[in-house]
């Protein structure tokens, strides 16, 4: 048989800190863990003016890429929650805190920023870019054998001087910038794209079942639902309908929404038209 | 010969996690470095070696993970793999005698006992217990490529909230390679390919030239790549970034529609070391539990319980039609995507390298076979990604998205119920070392061995081989225990160096123990110095 193994000494089950870290789970599902010290609650209980059992432990997210109020999760004992955000390819950030007995929040710590993945390819194509061998290959090639890599950064900082900004190589030179978008978009253009979402909201029983024009929607455990639907020109019926479980009770809600787009010619040399998308 | 429409570049990675227990005479882990040397990683530097012998223009790319290398050099461990290859051979003999009025069952045995006495001979007598030297050479003829790897295999997207935690794994895996290699490495795989934006520009500081990621973290990358991962493209910090094709993978590595799953290919699980009698199998058997002895006499036959028995010969020729199907189906997929595009596409098709061999035990014929194919086919041939770099001259610039070859592609096979506990501890210990690199900028002495002690323990600890064993449910406690140990040694060093007590006896053991890494430096863990302002003009 296996020789027994000497039991492992516990990990320490808290750090003494106040803390809350974020880590993306996948495009929709993030991961929080935190720790809440009792100083902080004592903290809280000073700046709200109640005693602690008064005191719910909140998770606030913040969604840094659209605006609208942070969603709230009351935590209790918990030290760790998946929040299913279902929002590809957006920025947040948490905050752990307390809300008080009158609905105000007493603010403990914030997180790490994080950002979702996006589901689906981007609506632009590269362009390809000239590896112009001279520079561009010794970007790759990095460090030779003998060089370092402060040296190579270096070389390459001054290989890179001559080139002016907006060329197909300004990239190497200005690391923060975002390359992509310096490259697709030369300094002579402005352009103006719009697009338009619609967002219906509601609620209802949360064991009845909701249809929208013959498509099942989910339910919240609530029974609130929330529907994000992109919108390009036209008019479009929603139609909306709400069954009871034993089928007998039906509500229904009809709505019609028109869009139109109205892109103006713009005024100077190169415009392009303004766009609009769905 | 002419240009080909398209290339092939197929990585193998070869990685396992440190499992050397000095502590145990017969760790039960310690079978997985043994089993992989037998049967996967010295059959395919034979057949790589006599490829290159008979002058076969093949191309291929390798990764060797610093962890695996690490126990490949171990002096411990190549003794205890020598004994473990005696006892095999002996098991051979035993098994020729048993068998002997069966003759299809002896053809078997002979079939087995010739392997290990081949294993042996090599081990022994060809590469002197050496298995990187050969590799290295391979790379120095121009025929293998070999990738870097992260220092113990940590999984970065989930690290990336200590980043000085992710540039410990690279720059440690980069230092890794230049000690057994001698030379900077072009390529570097991220473990599990999984990439977080903005370790593009860690790696780029190290030197590494290109990286791969799953298809999904290159087609939704921003812009859109134009060829899709049918080409490579760089990322704003000047990494280039190949993109793996599912296709070619799927064939190789699906158990339902992949080769691997044939009817006359071997079967993994029927091994003698469950089915002979518990006395005879007893003493070939490690840690005195049931478990394989690579003896496998039956083949998978199909989804039944009654397997047939194996005929090699069969196999073999069946992984030649494998090979052949695998060489046509790349030569019609280059041919269709070669349409589009101004330059021959790549396909790039990376595999465990444990598959090919131990998973799938003709894995290694195949292999041989695709490669001899491949050298002579008009349409396709192999290449690797540092060659084909060297054959662009322009690249597509795009910023590739957070991903993984993981089930669902993310990052979930490391972070759900059964192993999230493990991440507050590992940053929090992270943290640590970041605090004691920036205390200590320059120890010396026990103080400084005290130090490099810690980053190696928070490393092992680091390892994505962890997360991933709680989540496939075997071996659980193994690793569940490792994660423990190697936190719990790095927070008693850390109590020790802030206190100024250091234990130098319990320190000795541990560098005893856990002793990879020899050159391993913990200023890796500094704050990066800024940026010398650069002079104007040069």
């Amino acid at each position: 048989m296996r020789q027994p193994q000497p039991p492992t000494p516990p990990l320490p089950a808290r750090y003494g800190e106040d803390r809350v870290t974020l880590l993306v789970r996948d495009p929709e599902t993030l991961f929080a863990y935190w720790e809440l010290t009792p100083q902080a609650m004592e903290r809280a209980c000073r700046d709200q003016g109640c005693p602690p059992e008064a005191l719910t432990p909140l998770l606030r997210l913040h969604d840094l890429s659209q605006t609208g109020p942070p969603e709230e999760v009351a935590v209790g004992h918990a030290e760790s929650w998946y929040l299913h955000v279902g929002r590809p390819g957006h920025r947040f950030q948490a905050e752990l805190g307390f809300r008080g007995p009158g609905g105000r929040f007493t603010p403990i710590s914030r997180s790490n920023l994080v950002a979702t993945p996006p589901r689906e390819p981007a609506h632009l194509t590269a362009p390809p870019v000239s590896r112009a061998e001279e520079v561009v290959l010794r970007q790759f090639r990095g460090v030779d054998e003998h060089g370092s890599p402060q040296y190579v950064e270096s070389r390459a900082w001054k290989i890179s001087l001559p080139l002016a900004e907006g060329s197909p190589l300004a990239w190497v030179t200005s690391p923060g910038a975002s390359p992509a978008q310096a490259w697709a978009q030369p300094q002579e253009d402005l352009f103006l794209e719009v697009t338009a979402e619609l967002i219906l909201r509601g609620r209802t029983r949360p064991e009845a079942t909701l249809w929208l024009n013959r498509e099942r929607v989910p339910l919240a455990p609530d029974g609130t639902f929330t529907l994000r639907l992109a919108l390009p020109d036209g008019s479009f019926p929603f139609g909306l309908e709400a069954v009871s479980p034993d089928g007998r009770l039906t509500r229904s809600f009809a709505t019609l929404v028109t869009r139109a787009s109205f892109p103006g010619p713009g005024t100077g040399a190169g415009t392009k038209e303004a766009t609009t998308g769905g | 010969m002419a240009e080909p429409l398209g290339w092939v570049a197929m990585v193998l990675h070869a990685h396992l996690p440190f499992v050397r227990h000095p502590e145990h005479p017969d760790a039960l882990e310690e079978a997985w470095l043994y089993e992989a040397m037998a049967e996967c990683y010295i059959p395919l530097l034979d057949r790589l070696e006599r490829l290159a012998e008979e002058g076969v223009p093949y191309h291929l790319s390798f990764t060797l993970t610093p962890t695996l290398a690490a126990m490949l050099r171990d002096p411990l461990l190549q003794e205890r793999f020598r004994r473990h290859v005696a006892l095999m051979q002996d098991l051979g003999r035993r098994e020729l005698h048993r068998t002997r009025h069966h003759p299809e069952l002896h053809r078997l045995a002979r079939f087995h006992a010739d392997h290990w006495d081949r294993v042996a001979l090599l081990y022994h007598d060809r590469y002197r217990g050496d298995l990187i030297t050969p590799l290295a050479r391979l790379q120095e003829a121009g025929r293998v490529e070999i990738l870097a790897s992260a220092a113990t295999h940590g999984y970065l997207p989930l690290m990336d909230v200590v980043p000085q935690a992710v540039e410990a794994q690279i720059a440690v895996g980069v230092h890794a390679y230049r000690e057994l290699f001698g030379r900077q490495p072009r390529g570097f795989w991220l473990p599990e390919c999984g990439f977080h934006p903005g370790h593009d520009q860690i790696l780029r500081r190290h030197g590494v030239e290109y990286t791969i990621v799953d298809a999904h973290g290159l087609l939704f990358g921003q812009p859109r790549p134009p060829h899709a991962v049918y080409q490579p493209v760089v990322t704003g910090a000047g990494l280039a970034v190949f993109g793996r094709d599912w296709e070619s993978s799927k064939q190789v590595w699906s158990a339902t529609e992949g080769y691997p799953g044939d009817p006359a290919y071997r079967d993994f699980y029927r091994d003698i070391g469950w089915d002979l009698d518990w006395e005879y199998i007893k003493p070939y058997l490690r840690a005195g539990i049931r478990g394989n002895t690579g003896f496998k006499y039956h083949r998978i036959t199909g989804p039944t319980p009654h397997k047939e028995l194996y005929d090699p010969d069969a196999a073999r020729e069946r992984a030649r039609v494998h090979a052949g199907n695998f060489v046509f189906n790349r030569a019609k997929q280059v041919e269709y995507l070669a349409g589009g595009m101004d330059d021959p596409p790549v396909v790039l098709a990376p595999y465990d390298a444990e598959l090919f061999g131990h998973w799938w035990f003709e894995g290694p014929d195949f292999l041989e076979d695709v490669l001899r194919f491949m050298a002579a086919n008009p349409s396709v041939r192999t290449t690797t990604p540092g060659r084909h770099l060297d054959r662009l001259t322009q690249l597509a610039l795009v910023e590739p998205t957070l991903s993984s070859w993981g089930y669902k592609g993310y990052n979930e096979v490391w972070l759900e119920g059964s192993n999230d506990w493990i991440y507050r501890h590992l940053h929090k210990a992270a943290e640590r070392m970041v605090e004691l690199a920036r205390r200590f900028p320059e120890a010396q002495g026990l103080q400084r061995r005290a130090l490099n002690q810690a980053a190696r323990e928070l490393l092992l600890a680091q390892a994505s081989d962890w997360a991933f064993i709680m989540k496939t449910g075997t071996m659980v406690e193994y690793a569940r225990r490792r994660t423990v140990e190697h936190l719990e040694r790095f927070h008693t060093l850390y109590h020790d160096l802030l206190r100024g007590t250091i234990d130098g006896y319990r320190l000795g053991l541990l560098e005893e123990r856990d002793n990879l890494f020899p050159f391993l430096d913990y200023r890796v863990y500094a704050p990066q110095p800024a940026p010398a302002p650069q002079a104007a003009g040069g």
